[in-house]
């Protein structure tokens, strides 16, 4: 009896540690697909003919600055902001197990890419939506109300064959499309 | 695992290399913006972080800084769309006009939303449900709408609560984690300083008395 009493304690144990909700660096969201179905988790459509392509605005705004080791202004800097971006993406995708591998899946992620273009990303006039994903430091965007410092806007699919400007057309619900990163450019807090 | 979209993909960047890429304002108080920016990036990027970070805000600062502060009841949303981008258009029935002059009703445009086909999100953007009591802090749009204040930092719910059903007040950041703001502390929990059933009276009393300070 008293053995049954401590496997059960024991299983009891292990079944609390696995429900135990392990650390993440991410959030998982959904969407809720067109079709009547349970939410799917937004994720790319990851392979080497879909990689991810990626990019950043190398318009810098006057009215704030990036403080990098280079000096302001500079080719370096830019050198130095596309390093720093390339280092943070290498993180994710150097990932054991993610589909998002190159060592797994050869090609699945683009190289880096840029523009000089100033609003690239979200923009109030809906050009932002391009599918294109942009990284932007010199977006106007009247969402940037006080206090807002940077946000992150994604679109996603509802459902198969959708699409949002050079995205082509999603394989499944749930599919990211389209996804800005904006820093707030005012010089206002 | 898949990787759950571009912006996580800057994650671990301020880990990766400290605070390399430092945004800062340069015009007025510079220190301050260097200092505020810095840490907005890092927190932004840090691996707990949300995709949306805000400058942490007393209610005297929110007030301050907010030309019209309404209490108003939601009346519904439309979805509105330019090209692929989506917004969100809530109206509300203006009931109390607490600073600054607002029409009867007032149209709050709000970043993200669904369509039939596509939908776009944005962390930290408040969603409202008709019927709904709130305090509002808007700020007007070029085309005659609102926005919010610093986002969920400005809506207040009012709800009822206690043993006598008292009106009280819970602000949207009330459950976020300090990450999600600058000068939060990096411990996990919700965010201590917001409010967080407040009387209703209480609030008002403390809006109006900063509005006195700061007309």
């Amino acid at each position: 009896m008293r053995r049954i009493h401590k496997w059960c304690i024991a299983m009891a144990a292990i079944a609390a540690a696995g429900a135990w909700p392990a650390a993440r660096g991410y959030v998982v969201e959904t969407t809720v697909p067109q079709a009547q179905a349970c939410p799917a988790p937004d994720r790319w459509n990851l392979s080497a003919a879909s990689p991810i392509q990626l990019q950043w605005s190398t318009s810098l705004a006057s009215a704030q600055q990036i403080l990098t080791v280079a000096p302001l202004g500079s080719p370096d800097q830019l050198l130095e902001i596309q390093s720093v971006i390339q280092t943070a993406l290498n993180a994710w995708t150097g990932v054991d197990s993610t589909s998002a591998n190159p060592n797994y899946v050869p090609g699945v992620v683009g190289t880096i890419g840029t523009t000089n273009a100033a609003f690239t990303c979200t923009n109030d006039d809906g050009s932002g939506a391009d599918g294109l994903n942009t990284i932007c430091f010199n977006q106007s965007s009247e969402d940037f109300t006080i206090g807002v410092l940077a946000f992150t806007r994604t679109i996603t699919a509802n459902a198969p064959g959708v699409s949002v400007g050079a995205s082509g057309p999603a394989a499944f619900a749930g599919q990211l499309l389209d996804s800005d990163t904006l820093f707030n450019n005012t010089g206002h807090l | 695992m898949h990787l759950f979209g571009w912006r996580k993909a800057v994650v671990p960047l301020g880990r990766e290399r400290g605070i390399a890429a430092v945004a800062v304002g340069a015009q007025r108080c510079e220190c301050v913006h260097t200092l505020v920016f810095a840490v907005a990036i890092f927190l932004a990027l840090a691996p707990d972080a949300w995709p949306t970070t805000f400058v942490k805000m007393s209610l005297e600062q929110l007030t301050a800084a907010t030309p019209l502060i309404v209490r108003a009841r939601c009346q519904g949303s439309i979805v509105s769309t330019e090209k692929s981008e989506i917004w969100t258009i809530t109206s509300f029935e203006v009931r109390e006009v607490w600073k600054g002059s607002a029409p009867q009703v007032v149209r709050v445009r709000l970043l993200g939303g669904r369509t039939a086909e596509l939908t776009s999100h944005v962390d930290g953007l408040p969603r409202f449900r008709p019927g709904e009591d709130v305090v509002l802090f808007l700020v007007p749009l070029r085309r005659g709408n609102y926005s919010v204040t610093s986002w969920a930092q400005g809506t207040f719910r009012i709800h009822r609560a206690g043993a006598n059903a008292q009106l009280v007040v819970t602000q949207d950041t009330a459950a976020f984690s300090p990450a999600e703001f600058t000068g939060g502390s990096a411990s996990p929990g919700v965010y201590s300083s917001a409010v967080r059933g407040m009387s209703l009276d209480e609030f008002r009393r403390r809006v109006t008395a900063t509005i006195a300070q700061h007309p």
